[in-house]
């Protein structure tokens, strides 16, 4: 169990990269929308661009 | 994804009749009568009106029509035209103003800027205009933010300006260049900062719970004490610039309120930190008894979550309020006295005695005299009246306001008065100071929270005292317990969490807060106080009555016409053919020549070689002995067409009811909530409305902004709650004497900015669920603050007698967070 006198230390280490990691993600505007990314991966890409078939617009009055 | 349309509630309402369709862009109830549909991807649907069913189209035809899959709120109700140029953007001295420049790598020269864009409602609505941008070959970065609903667009020199823009208003939003205010850069400074010190507390809090379980099982199942001294520091460490970074803020507040002599919460929370962290520290140099690093980590990670919460929901609504202070266009053209030269200028540079350049459809952008020209305006804006009123040159009416829109002629005008010495400043300006004179609740879990963060310090004191006498040496260490574990987490998320839910689920139906915390009268309000005209009115002509007078045209022909004579006209009447306007595939397509707008008197043109004319009766008939002796027995407006100076109809134009309103105000009705109207307008305008809205109990007519006022006064002199309902600028006394104030979207920005909530699509009926949103909001935060409370009470006997071990505290504080957490989460 000696082993965590190592083991824990280059932990920390890893700890420091990582919340040096999130400042820099913060300076970089990652985190200045919190709503739009958690729908954004469900965007698919739209279909190459034609014109679809619209049909007839059909409208009428009635008064 | 989710389905095509939210479902509206249906237990607060009845529908009025079985079957009443509603648009499938906007969701509004499409109005009797009217049938307009298209077919959207592979299936027909029906539209509300032409303009709705054009941005189908439109957003169709660019291939997006996932669009509508994507989405879970409805989309606006346009209420302008959609198709302007945007011809100005274009203009290097109009870019100048928000535009930035660089050069890349390959010396290309780069444009950035960033819009405010209306009509955002979910995030659909961002992968839509995204994808629409990207398209262009030279734009190079185009991502909104959903929380600022603001657009950051980069581009190079191959695209237009006014193209990019143009796309995105055909998809039916409105953009406006946005310049970041001071506020706007402090109010980012201050969530960086926030967001770090969350972020650094959220990973030393699992590191030293981590930690924190091997000690836990050291003493369940034995560890060497070199083991167990090397955790114990380990722990120390990480915490260490937790306690000094991210739990800074509270000792700084605390400190300024024992400067001020005022017990603040921070007070007792640094307390608790500092106490816990230091005795934990004397544990790990001294070999003591038990540590409390993971507890204190936790405890300042949830109090931060608890704040940050709390900064977003208020940042949110600056974003709203900051998004709407465009209360003038921002830009203008001046005309050089010596040239005569026009240049488009920011409003901010336009100084008095400049002589500007206001074309038809632009609004008036100082208080000025016209110098040459005439024209109609409306000041709708200011007086909530739209139907327009004429200026000219002479002196009887050449004066303009600031804020109005010009209708139909071109106006030159010489500026009298600019910024906040025009009356619309100047009204901006008192309604700021009297902001402050509104008397605000304070929060029932601050006061709570405030006594028992003080009954828990006392109590610890106490128990400190008796251990004391009992067995000394665990005196400290009994009372360090008894304070963790009665630390106040869950109450402090007790309502952030309930206000961050409420307000999101508000925002899907398009009920935007800009003060949240004034919610809570909503749900006790007792009378419901409405402005008329633009709020239970549409605030636009519709056709009442047409009376046919030559019987060689069918209703349906003459509709045709009034619309294609209409078709360019900016005047309020124009809106009232818009149903009829013809459509480009239709076979007998009406185009006017010499089409001729009149200016106070009607429209003419020339179509198959006759003259036509709407308008006026004077301006239409030429032959005065013609029948029309038809008395204008309603008290609506009258227009004339004619053909060659013969009468063919009389169209009778009034405002209308919206059709919801009805729903509303028998809803509540049954709510036992006493509904009025105030209005400014004429009694024989009220008397019409209020034949449609029978559930109504007190109305009064003619009432200027002071009478309104008094009403308000009496009402809530007699102890009644008021929730007020308007849309202009003369309904700022009103929105700001009611205890609740809702501004009308369709509604000038003074209004809304100056209320406590937007109602962004116009549909009455979610003002029936906010208020029970309100309530539900209400009962959340109690039932959270009860369980907060009573958790706290329930561990505090336990911790007084010695029986909590530092995990227990731990394990107790973060699950009766979770449950507040969850529990807020219940409101739908």
């Amino acid at each position: 169990m000696d082993i965590i006198f190592v083991l824990i230390p280059i932990g920390l280490i890893l700890l420091c990269f990582g919340i040096g990691a999130f400042m820099w993600a913060v300076r970089n505007h990652q985190f200045d929308d919190l709503d739009s990314p958690a729908h954004r991966i469900l965007f698919d890409d739209p279909p190459i661009h034609t014109k679809q078939n619209n049909g007839d617009d059909e409208s009428q009055q009635s008064q | 994804m989710h389905g095509m349309q939210p479902s509206t509630d249906p237990s607060q309402y009845q529908e009025p009749s079985a079957g009443t369709k509603h648009c499938f862009h906007c969701d509004l109830p499409i109005p009797k009568g009217v049938s307009i549909s298209t077919t959207i991807g592979h299936q027909k649907q029906d539209f509300c009106c032409y303009g709705c069913q054009i941005i189908a189209k439109n957003i169709s035809s660019a291939g997006l029509e996932n669009f509508y899959e994507f989405r879970d709120t409805p989309s606006e109700r346009p209420t302008q035209q959609i198709d302007q140029e945007y011809l100005q953007f274009d203009e290097p001295s109009f870019q100048k103003q928000f535009v930035k420049t660089s050069i890349d790598d390959e010396n290309n020269s780069i444009l950035e800027a960033k819009f405010i864009i209306e009509g955002i409602t979910c995030a659909a609505c961002v992968w839509l205009i995204e994808t629409q941008l990207k398209r262009f070959n030279g734009v190079k970065q185009a991502t909104i933010n959903l929380t600022e609903r603001r657009l950051f667009l980069q581009w190079d020199s191959s695209a237009q300006l006014s193209e990019l823009v143009g796309s995105i208003a055909v998809l039916g939003y409105r953009i406006h260049p946005y310049k970041a205010s001071h506020a706007d850069q402090l109010h980012q400074k201050e969530f960086r900062k926030a967001i770090l010190r969350l972020a650094v507390a959220a990973i030393g809090m699992m590191q030293v719970m981590m930690h924190a379980v091997g000690l836990y099982s050291g003493e369940a199942q034995g560890i060497d004490t070199d083991h167990m001294n090397f955790l114990r520091w380990i722990s120390a460490i990480i915490t260490t610039p937790i306690v000094l970074y991210s739990a800074f803020p509270f000792f700084t507040n605390a400190l300024r309120g024992l400067k001020a002599r005022h017990l603040n919460m921070d007070v007792p929370i640094s307390i608790a930190i500092s106490g816990a962290y230091s005795a934990s520290l004397w544990s790990t140099l001294f070999q003591g008894e038990e540590v409390y690093f993971d507890s204190v980590t936790m405890f300042i990670f949830f109090l931060l979550l608890g704040r940050f919460l709390e900064m977003l929901a208020r940042h949110r609504s600056n974003h709203t309020i900051s998004n709407l202070m465009r209360l003038n266009p921002d830009y203008a053209t001046l005309i050089d006295p010596n040239t005569g030269q026009h240049t488009t200028i920011t409003v901010d540079t336009i100084q008095k005695n400049n002589l500007i350049f206001v074309k038809p459809g632009e609004h008036i952008p100082a208080d000025g005299i016209v110098i040459k020209g005439e024209s109609s305006v409306t000041e709708a804006m200011l007086t909530g009246e739209f139907d327009p009123k004429s200026v000219s040159s002479h002196e009887d009416n050449n004066n303009v306001l600031a804020g109005s829109q010009n209708i139909s002629g071109s106006l030159t005008i010489k500026v009298t008065e600019t910024g906040e010495e025009t009356m619309i400043g100047s009204v901006m300006q008192l309604l700021a100071q009297a902001q402050n004179d509104k008397p605000r609740v304070a929060i029932l879990a601050d006061r709570i929270a405030h006594y028992f963060i003080f009954g828990v310090l006392l109590f610890t004191s106490m128990t400190y005292l008796a251990w004391q006498w009992y067995d000394p040496n665990r005196a400290f260490w009994v009372a360090l317990a008894v304070l963790v574990a009665t630390c106040p987490c869950a109450l402090s998320l007790a309502t952030p969490t309930v206000i961050t839910v409420t307000l999101n689920r508000l925002i899907k139906h398009g009920f935007v807060l800009t003060k949240p915390n004034a919610l809570y009268y909503l749900s006790e309000t007792t009378d419901f106080v409405f402005d008329k005209t633009g709020t239970l009115t549409s605030g636009e002509f519709s056709i009442t009555k047409l009376e046919i007078i030559d019987p060689r045209f069918s209703s349906d022909e003459i509709l045709t016409l009034c619309a294609a004579l209409e078709r360019d006209s900016l005047h309020p009447i124009a809106t009232a053919f818009q149903n009829h306007t013809n459509q480009a595939n239709d076979q007998q397509k009406i185009v006017f020549d010499q089409l001729k707008h009149k200016t106070a008197q009607g429209i003419e043109g020339v179509w198959q070689n006759h003259l036509y004319r709407l308008g006026s009766r004077d301006f239409a008939i030429s032959n005065k002995t013609d029948p029309p002796n038809i008395a204008n027995e309603t008290q609506d407006k009258e227009i004339i067409l004619s053909r060659d100076g013969s009468l063919i109809a009389i169209i009778y134009l009034a405002d209308t009811v919206r059709t919801d309103a009805n729903t509303l105000t028998q809803a509540l009705a049954k709510q036992h909530v006493t509904t009025h109207i105030i209005t400014g307008d004429q009694q024989p305008g009220l008397a019409k409305a209020i034949s449609n809205l029978p559930d109504i109990q007190h109305y009064e007519a003619r009432c200027t902004p002071e009478r309104k006022k008094q009403y308000l006064k009496q009402l809530s002199d007699q102890g009644r709650i008021i929730t007020s309902v308007g849309d202009g600028i003369n309904d700022t006394p009103i929105l700001k004497a009611a205890h609740f104030s809702i501004a009308m979207g369709s509604g000038a920005d003074l209004a809304k900015v100056h209320a406590d909530a937007v109602l962004l699509n116009n549909n009455l009926l979610n003002i029936l669920y906010a208020k029970r949103i309100s309530g539900l909001m209400h009962q959340r935060i109690k039932q959270n603050i009860c369980w907060a409370i009573g958790y706290n009470l329930t561990i505090l006997p336990l911790a007084a007698c010695g029986l909590v071990a530092p995990y227990i505290a731990a394990i107790g504080m973060s699950l009766s967070s979770l449950l507040v957490v969850l529990n807020a989460n219940r409101i739908r």
